[in-house]
């Protein structure tokens, strides 16, 4: 059915009022009939043996990307089609439909331009073809399966704060040794006295053997350990701003491997729940943060508890020497305090603890409206569930664990700042 | 780029077997519909069918008072009946030779004109008609025959009667039984017609100044062979329905009359009117205009079918699990709420807005709460009972007093510097 078959009706119009009656329009009716019965056996059958999707380069979300669907008639006969190439709306197809006339053996190349709405690894969806003769009254089709996977990677929004903290990273050189003499800092290089150097850094047998006054220079220290823990479980599905929890951490977890790995450190990332979905490591990598993000990518978070013993187990085995362990979960009393906390001395043995959690900014502006009582109750227990991360807080901090809470968007500034602190106090 | 990543890239056409159960669910709106159809069809049918069921001496009506089995028993005797509700179709077969024409009941609802077309085509092939009860329409068909009403109406007339007349199927009919209706002849010693059946019994007497003079012949059964048509009127229906045609001579007398000859056209006709109707406004339309109109049905077929075919089934989309965050906190403040516990709500709010002034004023976590508020009250200028009252011990009773005790808190926290 086509509108060339609407048309041709229409054109029947014509003899049909002319000679009112049913002969007339039983006689117009049998020829369309006719007509359209022969076209259909016409038709060359949607089938195209060649049929093949060749995904685009990865983007990361917010850019655009293609895929390129490549038709091949194998078949002796002519083929016109229509395609379309279907994705999932979140994909961003902006053009799935076109038109083609294949010459036997021809190919031709069809260009899908994506712009992604969601990251993850998107998956395309069917391929249907519409075939008809050169008549074109009646048409066939049939949908093909010919998978192909964009992978979008996280936005990493956060990466034009890494200006900012390289260059306080690169502030310490030479200030840590004043602040903390001797110890956790690495002697770098002599340079001449400028106005404005701390005097106590003056290497006096240096400058004795030169004829100018003659500074060492400290370099914060390198080659530490830092492991990421990203907890993909139930209370990172949680809805909070725009994304879920877990955008927040990939965020938070992106901008300090990409600080962390251009001071020197080494980076290895966890993303586990009930078990470890992804890890990724700075080590012998050219680019961590890409190489994080591809294996972030296809990870979601799911609807399960965390097993935080079978992830202490995986930061012990990431890492024997002592590091900073980032845990990037929720600060939810329960799951805190009968899963986490029995497994924290293991770690804490070894290595230092940092948790950090998304705070939700729903609750801050739930606390703030007090207009009615029934606001006030509402306030009264947003206030209630921030008091109650508060003084988990404080119990990890009683334990030695540092903890960090912010909302989304600031959670990797945050991080990072803490990050830097405990660099330049030399508690890595 | 190598052969293994090539194919770990690209992704071909895949021919994967569609299970059975997902054709089914395809096919099950095709399935669906030719359901629909398939009743719609029998309910059509049954609907048509039931018409006329209860029409009395209807030729299909098999209920208590239709005539079915008088047609039926007919057809069994070697009678080739016809049957009909149109008008044009009777006249049409009544044209026949050797035909008997029967108007079983609804007489009165044809026009004269009518009337006269059937007699006339009757007359021209000497064919006979047989009216049962038609009442005062009879006097439509024929001025020789009407109504008698020359009786005295307290009469009781006998159950049963008897033939009375030299008629051969009223003799060997015999005794039938007796209806409420008699006929007479309209003009004293009409010829060539002969009456059955008369009303006899105790009080049945014929009274002066009617239309019927006294003496004229009556009966139920009227055979007129003098008219130009021949006609005989059976003037009891419970003869030919199907509860009582069973009963004395009835069927003897009914099945003789109609099978004088070997056509029988069973004339049924229905108050249908539409033959008398004005006519509307369609038949001043053009019939070109009418046929392009009904070819636009087809053509609206087509651009639903055209417009409607999807182009391959929807993309699906594989959402990731999203929860959603502060329905816990909705939840525990309509708990409190509904159970007035202002109180602990008020204790929540006076903590964290107590630890918040005390992180502003640089207070240390073991600062003790009397100094925290005697530091409020020399910050803010208010009175250090006031300040005590809000965040120790007022206790509000109504929601209002709640409302106006934290606007208090929150304007005293806004306060500090």
């Amino acid at each position: 059915m086509t509108t060339r078959l609407l048309l041709l009706a229409l054109i029947g119009l014509i003899p049909v009022m002319l000679m009112p009656g049913w002969v007339s329009a039983v006689v117009v009716a049998a020829v369309i009939v006719i007509a359209a019965v022969v076209d259909f056996f016409l038709v060359p059958p949607p089938r195209l043996p060649g049929l093949q999707r060749t995904p685009g380069p990865m983007v990361r979300l917010g850019d655009s990307t293609h895929c390129i669907l490549s038709l091949v008639n194998d078949s002796p006969r002519r083929l016109r089609v229509r395609v379309r190439d279907a994705w999932a709306p979140s994909a961003g197809a902006v053009d799935t439909r076109s038109r083609h006339d294949l010459a036997p053996g021809e190919q031709v190349q069809v260009r899908t331009v994506l712009r992604p709405t969601r990251r993850g690894a998107l998956h395309a969806d069917k391929v249907t073809i519409r075939s008809r003769s050169l008549l074109g009254l009646v048409e066939r089709q049939k949908s093909f399966d010919v998978p192909a996977i964009v992978r979008v990677l996280p936005p990493f929004v956060s990466r034009r704060e890494l200006p900012s903290k390289t260059q306080k990273l690169r502030e310490l050189d030479g200030r840590s040794a004043v602040m903390i003499r001797g110890m956790g800092t690495e002697f770098d290089s002599l340079r001449d006295y400028v106005d404005g150097d701390d005097v106590r850094s003056i290497d006096w047998r240096a400058s004795a053997r030169s004829q100018d006054l003659v500074v060492k220079t400290w370099r914060p220290e390198r080659d530490r350990r830092v492991v990421i823990v990203v907890d993909s479980s139930r209370l990172s599905a949680r809805r909070c701003g725009d994304g879920t929890v877990f955008d927040a951490a990939l965020e938070a977890s992106l901008l300090l491997t990409a600080l962390a790995a251009g001071a020197g450190d080494r980076v290895d990332v966890i993303v586990a729940d009930a078990r470890v979905r992804a890890i990724a490591s700075s080590h012998r990598s050219k680019d961590p943060v890409h190489d994080l993000s591809v294996a972030l990518t296809p990870v979601h978070p799911e609807l399960y508890d965390a097993d935080w013993e079978q992830i202490a187990s995986a930061v012990v085995s990431t890492s024997r020497q002592h590091a900073l362990v980032v845990l990037v979960t929720a600060l939810d009393e329960g799951s805190v305090s009968e899963e986490i906390l029995p497994v924290l001395p293991t770690l804490l043995a070894r290595h230092r603890l940092v948790l950090a959690a998304v705070d939700d900014p729903d609750l801050h502006e739930l606390a703030g409206h007090r207009e009615d009582a029934e606001e006030i109750f509402t306030a009264a227990a947003a206030e209630a569930e921030l008091l109650r991360s508060r003084s988990l807080q404080t119990r990890l901090r009683g334990i030695g664990v540092q903890s960090v809470t912010d909302s989304p968007e600031d959670l990797p500034g945050a991080l990072a700042d803490l990050y830097i602190n405990l660099k330049a106090t030399g508690r890595l | 780029m190598s052969a293994g990543l090539d194919v770990a890239l690209r992704g071909a056409r895949t021919t994967a077997a569609v299970p059975l159960s997902a054709r089914l669910r395809s096919a099950g709106v095709w399935i669906a519909a030719a359901v629909v159809i398939l009743i719609t069809v029998i309910v059509t049918m049954l609907m048509t069918s039931d018409r006329g069921e209860d029409d009395p001496l209807h030729y299909d009506s098999t209920s208590r008072g239709g005539g079915k089995a008088m047609v039926e028993t007919l057809r069994e005797h070697g009678v080739e009946v016809t049957t009909t509700e149109d008008g044009e179709e009777a006249k049409q077969s009544a044209g026949r030779s050797d035909t008997t024409l029967l108007i079983p009941a609804n007489s009165e609802v044809l026009s004269p004109g009518d009337i006269a077309g059937l007699e006339s085509t009757l007359a021209e092939n000497g064919n006979g008609l047989v009216l049962i009860d038609p009442g005062s329409t009879v006097e439509s068909f024929t001025d020789r025959i009407t109504v008698n009403d020359n009786l005295r109406p307290l009469g009781s007339p006998d159950a049963v009667s008897q033939p009375n007349c030299p008629v051969p199927s009223a003799q060997a009919a015999g005794a039938v039984s007796t209806g409420e209706v008699e006929y007479a002849e309209a003009e004293k010693g009409t010829s060539g017609l002969s009456a059955c059946y008369p009303l006899t019994g105790p009080g049945v007497e014929e009274v002066d100044g009617t239309e019927v003079a006294p003496g004229s012949a009556r009966g139920q059964l009227i055979v007129d062979e003098g008219g130009d048509v021949p006609l005989t009127v059976i003037g009891n229906p419970e003869w030919a329905m199907n509860q009582t045609i069973d009963e004395e001579g009835n069927a003897s007398l009914v099945l003789s009359e109609l099978s004088g000859s070997s056509h029988l056209v069973v004339y049924y006709p229905q108050q249908s009117g539409a033959e008398d109707t004005p006519p509307s406004t369609l038949d001043y339309v053009p019939s070109w205009f009418i046929a392009g109109a009904v070819w636009l049905l087809p053509c609206v077929l087509i651009v639903l079918l055209v417009l409607g075919r999807r182009f391959g089934p929807l993309a699906l989309e594989r959402l990731p699990a999203v929860v959603p965050a502060v329905e816990t906190v909705h939840g525990r403040a309509a708990l409190s709420a509904r159970s007035h516990d202002r109180l602990g709500a008020l204790h929540t709010l006076r903590t964290a807005a107590l630890l918040r002034i005390a992180k502003r004023l640089a207070l240390g976590p073991e600062t003790r709460a009397p100094d925290i508020l005697s530091q409020i009250a020399y910050k803010t200028g208010r009175d250090p009972a006031q300040i005590e009252s809000v965040f120790v011990s007022a206790a509000p009773r109504t929601d209002a007093e709640l409302t106006d005790l934290v606007h208090l808190l929150t304007r005293i926290e806004s306060e500090i510097p």
